[in-house]
């Protein structure tokens, strides 16, 4: 699996080092800037004041195999969302493998604590609905940056609400409420800033301007995610070599 | 005779015309290999002192990257608009922060294991290579990397490199023109502020 960590940190980081854009300034694909960068600069004190602090202490008292089985069994959780995108996408090949590493990890690998596919050649993938929307022709539309859950993109954040119903978690219940699906998310959240702690702060540190730096990395990785991480060589920017000449 | 040689004319263009791209892309993949196992073996040279490698790690990658093609395309729409003066003090800028950080960045290899799987070509002197690296201070996994390698004065030269899915020039683009744009349009704010970085750098604009 590609390590898609950068992002996922991302999720949570902000810091604003400039002034919101001006009319004039604003960039395309990002008509909403200066909403965006206050929701930036909110997500970043969250961060800093909550987030940052659990994650270290989750960090600091649970020892690296047990977070390594957290984060398989939280992957193994998710293995039905990404069947059903990967269905929807028509991708047969790669929905055979999240059934087989479904069926090797929850079994063999003792409820999917244990990656036991992964050693085995099957690796895990990612795929969501606003990836799904994507390869069905949809635009990606403004880029959105959304309380406490990072960026996003407007077909991503509509791409939430399916996933949410393809999640096996969203129908169970421990007395009357959604107990194990708020766990599960929250601890899920945790393990990944934890991942990330000394990654995003390098990204804080060196970044020019932070908000600018997220958004770019965004739309990067999610492209990549779409293409299932091959380079579409056509897509790619050209380069002016006329002024060595 | 002379439809004879027609033919076999014709077929020796076809050939050479079919073959260069893969030629070109052939020479782009021995490129990368020749390239990082020279920037490798300097970083894990002991024999070395921390400035003797710095010193020849930054020949390597002058001799590896185009930074002036970098700098003018990490300027983006800006390029176009900057006079020759404000371009060579930015490419200045720049290649000495690209140095400082790419310098920072990979001091913590040398062990490592680079392997080329393919490579595939846009067009005749612009292919991308697909490396994996492994072992040493990797912890066990395996990252691909990709080199975009184009063809420049007739030899291969690297000028984006693509890591977990980000294009590092393509970013650096990013970065680069948000300074700018948020500054007017004024191209040495940007020199300025990678100046900034480098230690090395000194800016009188």
């Amino acid at each position: 699996m590609k390590y898609r960590l950068p992002v996922l940190i991302l999720l949570v980081s902000g810091t604003v080092l400039g002034s919101c854009a001006s009319r004039a300034n604003r960039v395309a694909g990002d008509p909403l800037e200066p909403m965006n960068r206050v929701l930036f600069d909110f997500n970043t004190a969250m961060d800093k004041t909550i987030l940052i602090p659990v994650a270290k202490t989750y960090q600091t008292i649970t020892p690296k195999p047990a977070r390594n089985g957290i984060r398989n069994f939280l992957g193994n959780l998710g293995s039905p969302v990404i069947l059903a995108n990967d269905l929807l996408q028509g991708e047969w090949k790669r929905a055979g493998d999240t059934i087989g590493r479904f069926a090797i990890n929850t079994t063999v690998g003792v409820g999917g604590l244990f990656d036991v596919a992964k050693r085995n050649g099957l690796e895990r993938h990612n795929e969501d609905f606003g990836q799904t929307m994507a390869v069905a022709g949809i635009g990606a539309g403004p880029y959105l940056v959304l309380p406490l859950l990072g960026p996003s993109s407007l077909r991503d954040t509509f791409g939430r609400f399916p996933d949410h119903y393809f999640a096996p978690l969203t129908y169970t219940q421990f007395n009357g409420k959604k107990t194990y699906l708020t766990t599960s998310r929250v601890v899920d959240l945790v393990d990944k800033r934890a991942r990330v702690l000394k990654l995003v702060k390098k990204l804080r540190q060196t970044a020019f301007d932070e908000y600018n730096s997220v958004r770019d990395l965004y739309w990067q990785t999610r492209k990549d995610d779409i293409a299932n991480g091959h380079t579409q060589i056509e897509s790619l920017p050209e380069f002016d070599i006329s002024s060595t000449e | 005779m002379k439809i004879k040689s027609i033919f076999a004319a014709s077929v020796l263009t076809m050939t050479a015309l079919l073959s260069s791209p893969v030629l070109a892309s052939e020479q782009a993949v021995s490129f990368v290999q020749d390239k990082v196992a020279q920037m490798l073996s300097i970083l894990s040279d002991s024999s070395l002192n921390e400035a003797q490698k710095e010193d020849k790690f930054q020949q390597q990658l002058l001799q590896t990257a185009d930074v002036n093609v970098i700098a003018r395309f990490v300027l983006g729409k800006y390029a176009a608009k900057a006079n020759a003066q404000e371009l060579e003090k930015f490419s200045y800028a720049f290649q000495l922060y690209a140095l400082s950080v790419y310098q920072s960045e990979l001091s913590n290899f040398g062990s490592e294991v680079f392997e080329v799987k393919n490579s595939e070509e846009r067009r005749p002197g612009d292919s991308v290579v697909l490396t994996t690296i492994s072992g040493g201070s990797m912890d066990g996994k395996s990252e691909e990397i990709k080199w975009r390698v184009l063809e420049i004065k007739g030899t291969p030269r690297v000028v984006d490199v693509e890591i977990s899915g980000v294009w590092l020039s393509q970013h650096q683009r990013a970065e680069i023109t948000g300074i700018i744009t948020k500054n007017g349009g004024d191209v040495s704010a940007a020199s300025k502020v990678l100046c900034a970085r480098s230690s090395q750098c000194h800016y009188n604009g």
